[in-house]
């Protein structure tokens, strides 16, 4: 629901807004005041509150609960009106703009650099909409680089992700398969948050991760992800990932595999968009070679390539990308044909499947296509990089 | 994978328990058929069969007790220290015997060349002293040409370096088996076209090919 809606329903008008928060704040001519939140973004209800920002100098602390915010009636609505110093808001400013959406960085640092209502009032602030002295609020909005603001979303979740990982995996060794199926779901929140931000998302709340991941699965955007899924499915393959199964070994590393097998996908692309400086929002098909959808034949005498281990890493950086794993301090680094090679070694595609998969985007032979695979089935195996498959399900 | 894919796994599993059960009942034989220190070295082989390295540790020792200057006891006790983890140990005992011994020959486990330099280079490869390790493995193909564990390494040290030629110039001098197989395809897709095929930049750390024991 969108901020007219929702104050047609409640019977109010934009004008009922404005005069509120004048009489209560009384905005000067050169500061910013602006309505946003989930009801400017769309994704508000009958429940929402109004959400306004006024960035000021002056001293309203005798308004305002705890110096900051003000709660006030509007009609049977809520409106909730936080203040915020401009030198504050400057120096969040001045922060962000240490942190381009293209630099090379430990995602860490970034990950640590902003809190996470810091990075909500940026997010609100790029989406805002003024209220009065609409100059104040452009020239604030204009010192917001929303490509930024997404990069940081992204290595707050990689940092996460990763640390998850590691605990996912310690877990699993202990067998304390209700706790590990517990994070197999956080880790799952994480990876899809990466995803959205990728895709140009600057919302850090968790509570709309589904409902952006539903807009993007229905957007039909068909522009394909390495691994050969486009984004739309992709969003949906994380609304599917949502249930949980039993809390038992088989069943929480089944679903660990396949989040992680997202993950592979997912995390690489993105790194590649930010550091090369793609545009996030998404591209039509056709405009790269992409891998192409799976054909769903069956198996038959065809081996199938193993699924990578679960304590494999697949990143990008420089150039190039590479493979880690968690339980040895090997480090594969290899070409993007190769990593679109990885992502076929899921426990369910066919050597031959890959072949014909890979031929479509290169100009080999199949036959020396057919020769890499070989190759790296070999290797892989031989590095203790692949599983075997338990029983008729790849995990 | 489908229950007809597994066999070879099976298969491969199955030929080299029977190898190891041959082994170990040669050892045992040797433990009460020798005196002394080969007893003790037999004693030793299987207790790294078994991978209770410290008690294999205890054996050689007490050959070294016996025979301060057996070679074998000697290089078996680094190789017992290194697979123990303790790769500073294994590494001072093997310099030593090189010094001493430079050219000593000896058969591994099951049976394979080996050489003082061979067990020299796996102690510098385990301390992260990769020139050193190549020096080793060369003077040990010098001793043996057909040291198979020390041709395998000297040529991953190549690829991962990025000497591909002299990498796969050592594969085609080494004979069959699967360690090759795992190092060709590594060299293939080290030196394939990276503008149209999937392939590798680098290779780092991690286990290395799928040897033999020592």
């Amino acid at each position: 629901m969108f901020l007219d809606t929702f104050l047609r329903r409640h019977r109010l008008t934009p004008g009922d807004l404005a005069a509120a928060v004048s009489e209560h704040l009384a905005p000067a001519g050169d500061e910013a005041c602006y309505v946003t939140g989930s009801l400017v973004e769309g994704l508000g209800n009958g429940r929402s509150d109004i959400d306004v920002y006024l960035v000021t100098d002056r001293d309203l602390s005798d308004r305002l609960l705890s110096g900051k915010v003000a709660i006030l009636p509007l009609g049977n609505a809520a409106l909730d009106l936080e203040v915020l110093s401009r030198a504050r808001v400057e120096t969040l400013l001045d922060r962000l703009e240490q942190f381009p959406s293209d630099q090379a960085r430990d995602h860490r640092i970034s990950a640590l650099a902003f809190s996470q209502p810091e990075l909500k009032f940026l997010h609100n602030l790029a989406i805002g909409t003024p209220l009065v002295n609409e100059r104040a609020h452009r020239e604030l909005v204009s010192h917001v680089d929303a490509r930024a603001l997404a990069r940081i979303l992204f290595d707050y979740s990689l940092a996460w992700a990763d640390t998850l990982h590691t605990d996912l995996l310690g877990l699993l060794e202990d067998r304390d398969h209700a706790s590990a199926r517990y994070l197999v779901a956080t880790f799952a929140g994480h990876v899809a948050a990466m995803f959205l931000a990728a895709t140009g998302n600057t919302n850090p709340a968790e509570k709309w991760r589904v409902r952006k991941l539903a807009a993007l699965a229905q957007s039909g955007a068909d522009e394909r992800l390495p691994g050969g899924r486009d984004l739309a499915s992709t969003a949906a393959a994380f609304e599917s990932l949502c249930v949980s199964g039993e809390a038992n070994g088989p069943a929480v590393r089944t679903q660990f595999a396949r989040m992680l097998r997202l993950a592979y996908a997912v995390i690489p692309w993105a790194q590649r968009r930010f550091l090369s400086g793609e545009p996030l929002a998404p591209k039509r098909d056709g405009e790269r070679r992409a891998l192409p959808g799976r054909d769903g034949g069956s198996a038959g005498a065809q081996e199938i390539l193993r699924p990578l281990t679960l304590g494999c890493r697949i990143r990008y950086a420089d150039g190039a990308y590479t493979l880690t794993d968690a339980d040895t301090p090997i480090v594969l680094t290899f070409n993007e044909l190769a990593y679109e090679l990885l992502l076929q070694f899921d426990g369910t595609i066919t050597t031959r499947d890959a072949v014909h998969r890979l031929a479509a985007i290169t100009d080999a032979p199949p036959a020396d296509v057919a020769g890499s695979v070989r190759d790296f089935q070999l290797v892989l195996e031989s590095r203790g990089l692949t599983q075997l498959l338990a029983g008729g399900d790849p995990v | 994978m489908t229950k007809q894919d597994e066999r070879p796994v099976q298969q491969e599993a199955a030929q080299r328990g029977r190898e190891i059960l041959e082994t170990v009942k040669r050892l045992i034989r040797e433990t009460g058929d020798k005196d002394g220190p080969a007893s003790l070295i037999a004693a030793g082989k299987i207790r790294e069969v078994a991978q209770t390295y410290q008690l294999a540790i205890d054996c050689y020792v007490e050959a070294l007790r016996a025979d301060p200057k057996n070679g074998e006891a000697k290089a078996r006790l680094a190789i017992a220290y290194l697979k123990s983890g303790a790769v500073a140990k294994g590494l001072a005992v093997i310099a030593d015997l090189a010094e001493q011994q430079p050219k000593f020959k000896f058969q591994d486990i099951s049976g394979r060349p080996a050489s003082v330099q061979t067990v020299l280079g796996d102690a510098h490869r385990d301390d992260g002293n990769l020139p050193e390790a190549k020096r080793a493995y060369t003077a040990a193909l010098e001793l043996q040409p057909d040291d198979m564990r020390s041709a395998v390494f000297l040529a991953q040290i190549h690829a991962d370096e990025g000497n591909l030629e002299q990498a796969a110039e050592l594969a085609e001098r080494m004979a069959g088996g699967p360690e090759l197989e795992q190092f060709r395809a590594t060299v293939r897709l080290m030196s394939t076209d990276a503008t149209v095929l999937p392939s590798l930049d680098v290779i780092r750390g991690g286990p290395r090919f799928v040897t033999a024991e020592c």
